[in-house]
């Protein structure tokens, strides 16, 4: 009875006006951001934190809860309508655009929305029960365990995101270096800054986000050249009664499977859609349509979606370790609001804690009863060409890293990091392992050196302890696994080289000298 | 042809390479105490062995061409810090001016009409974040 008892102390705080208002204001203003072609999630939260400074603790954080799921459900839209997909919507662009070719447009943005908010429901009853109970867990842990479990979130997180181990840990490690610019808080020495003054402080992460998904997404668009055609067809919205029984059983099945993934480390939103994607394929009664436009295909994932997105929270608040980029994002904000993430937060600010999590279910019904309804009047934003939104959002990029800290540099650093991150997406590099390692960095540096101390420098320490040795054990089995699945590759692709014929197989040797 | 995945080694191996020669020039301490420097150097090591390992891998894997357009990343950072330099001198507004007619270069179609309405529209809307939310920018 005690989450029922603080999931009623949350509402207390959640339903006060200005709480309320915050929540509406995030969600429609991220939903707005999160329609335009080339914004996804990051970028949006990125772009529209600097809303937050001048708001007290807990209606920020409140606002970009909203922020969040807006722009999220905002992804969705444009998948489902235009087959513009973010990092988020992948799989909404399969039977949802399907549905759409069908003239279906308003049935699959209605099953979305509705299936958003089961899922949204399923995975707060279990943030309320069980986030306080692996708060209480963390306490377990020493520096040596949360350098393993660091460890471990950058491989799931480079393998879930990239598809290879390789490419995904390499920008972890890059955002770790990265992370290291700045003044040592250990000897005060500074590194890395070039002598400049404005880096002693290091690299805020406003402008890391904002340069390598703001400004390189929008170059990477500019380089493509293509006009987005805008969508124009009619939507009905309502749906007729068979049409919504068959939108419940798939729902929830995608609520379950995305509670579960959104806690694992390096889970989240997009490999749960997939999840929920492969379980309607395999268990539903419709299997046979799903693939060419079947309700089940859109509520499954829309429900996995939501609610991997609010459990993804649970690591987050319980042991202060964001699982994937758009929670790294979130833990500076709660940083720069004053609050350390942690197994504290619960004890330490009960009231916010608990109003988030009232506010997530707010903002649910919110997304629900404004967003669905109004859907095809944000539609008209896609009318708005290109050549006019590009230099606008450039300038919220510039507004962005300027209100950080109220200085001119920034705005020159977000553009040093718009060239990186540009240079880094040509090269075949997704940044967002890069932002983990990122906020990561300074804290597995901090606990890697108190666990060095504790162990007098012995490196068998981090072996000793129960928790941190299984964690390596599930490493070390990881990367065995994928060096054996590698290595099965390139032998069998060398078969196949040789039973296409000699001439091939000499190309590829002459290519190997 | 340059292949993208070798550049893609280049790229991160000059990276863990600036980083690794950087870390060095920090006390190390001993690994019961750490230095400043030790962690760098750990983390930037690291990078390196994958690098060499992606090099490794990239041999004879020609397939994708590295594409690099310079002409609109170029554009998109000299709008920046055409803004910082005027926003630092002359105001906000010239800024905004400048960031929009040198950022629109890049886009398909350029017109000066249009221009004009955004940087009218950006105005007001800078106006509001320094009247409303107290953003310390001079817009005038």
């Amino acid at each position: 009875m005690d989450a029922v008892h603080n999931l009623a102390f949350g509402f207390e705080h959640a339903l006060t006006i200005h709480n309320l208002l915050y929540c509406a204001i995030g969600c429609f203003v991220g939903t707005m951001v999160g329609l335009l072609p080339g914004l996804g999630p990051l970028a949006t939260i990125s772009l529209l934190l600097p809303l937050t400074y001048s708001i007290p603790a807990d209606g920020a954080l409140i606002m970009l809860a909203g922020i969040y799921y807006g722009a999220q459900y905002g992804d969705s839209v444009s998948a489902i309508t235009m087959r513009i997909p973010h990092a988020s919507s992948i799989v909404a662009c399969i039977d949802g655009y399907e549905m759409t070719l069908k003239g279906k447009t308003g049935l699959a943005l209605f099953t979305a929305g509705v299936s958003s908010f089961i899922g949204g429901t399923v995975a707060i009853l279990v943030l309320s029960f069980l986030a306080p109970a692996l708060g209480e867990v963390s306490l377990l842990f020493g520096p040596a365990d949360y350098c393993a479990l660091m460890m471990l979130g950058f491989l799931c997180v480079s393998f879930v995101t990239t598809g290879s181990l390789l490419k995904g840990f390499a920008m972890c490690l890059v955002g770790v270096l990265l992370g290291q610019i700045g003044t040592d808080v250990d000897t005060g020495i500074p590194r890395f800054t070039l002598d400049l003054s404005f880096l002693a402080d290091g690299v805020n992460l406003v402008s890391v986000a904002l340069g390598c998904f703001g400004i390189a997404e929008i170059t990477k668009n500019l380089d493509a050249g293509t006009q987005r055609s805008p969508f124009n067809g009619k939507i009905n919205l309502i749906p007729t009664w068979p049409e919504f029984k068959r939108i419940i059983p798939s729902a929830l099945r995608g609520s379950v499977i995305g509670s579960v993934l959104g806690i694992l480390p390096g889970g989240g939103p997009v490999i749960a859609q997939f999840a929920a994607y492969a379980a309607d394929k395999k268990f539903s009664k419709y299997r046979a349509e799903i693939g060419e436009g079947a309700i089940e295909g859109v509520a499954g994932q829309a429900a996995a979606d939501e609610a991997a997105a609010r459990t993804s929270f649970i690591p987050l608040m319980s042991i202060g370790i964001p699982e994937n980029a758009v929670m790294a994002l979130m833990m500076a904000a709660f940083i720069i609001k004053g609050i350390q993430p942690g197994p504290n937060m619960i004890a330490k600010h009960p009231d916010l804690f608990w109003g988030l999590v009232a506010s997530m279910w707010i903002g649910n019904c919110f997304l629900l009863l404004l967003n669905v309804p109004l859907v095809r009047w944000w539609l008209s934003l896609f009318r708005v060409p290109y050549s006019v939104l590009f230099p606008s959002i450039l300038f919220f990029c510039c507004i962005g890293s300027f209100s950080v800290n109220n200085s001119f540099d920034d705005i020159l650093v977000t553009a040093g990091f718009g060239l990186f991150g540009y240079v880094l997406m040509r090269v075949g590099c997704d940044p967002a392992p890069l932002l983990l390692g990122f906020v990561l960095g300074p804290m597995l540096e901090d606990n890697f050196r108190r666990a060095m101390t504790v162990s007098r420098g012995n490196l068998s320490g981090f072996f000793a302890r129960p928790i941190s040795a299984t964690l390596f054990v599930i490493i070390g089995v990881f990367i065995t696994w994928q060096i054996v699945r590698t290595y099965r590759a390139g032998r069998m692709r060398r078969n196949t080289s040789l039973t296409v014929g000699p001439v091939l197989s000499q190309a590829d040797h002459g290519a190997h000298h | 042809m340059v292949s993208r995945s070798l550049a893609r080694a280049v790229v991160l191996g000059i990276f863990a390479a600036v980083f690794l020669t950087g870390g060095l020039g920090y006390p190390i301490g001993e690994l019961s105490r750490p230095g400043p420097g030790l962690f760098p150097i750990v983390v930037s090591s690291l990078l390196l062995i994958i690098v060499m390992v992606m090099g490794f891998e990239a041999r004879g894997n020609s397939a994708e061409a590295l594409h690099f357009n310079i002409k609109n990343i170029a554009i998109v950072l000299a709008a920046l810090i055409a803004f910082v330099i005027a926003a630092r001198s002359v105001g906000g507004a010239i800024a905004i001016i400048l960031l929009v007619f040198i950022s629109a270069i890049a886009g398909r179609d350029y017109s000066w009409k249009r221009n004009a309405v955004v940087v009218a529209v950006l105005i007001v809307v800078a106006l509001a974040f320094q009247k409303l939310l107290g953003l310390p920018l001079r817009v005038m």
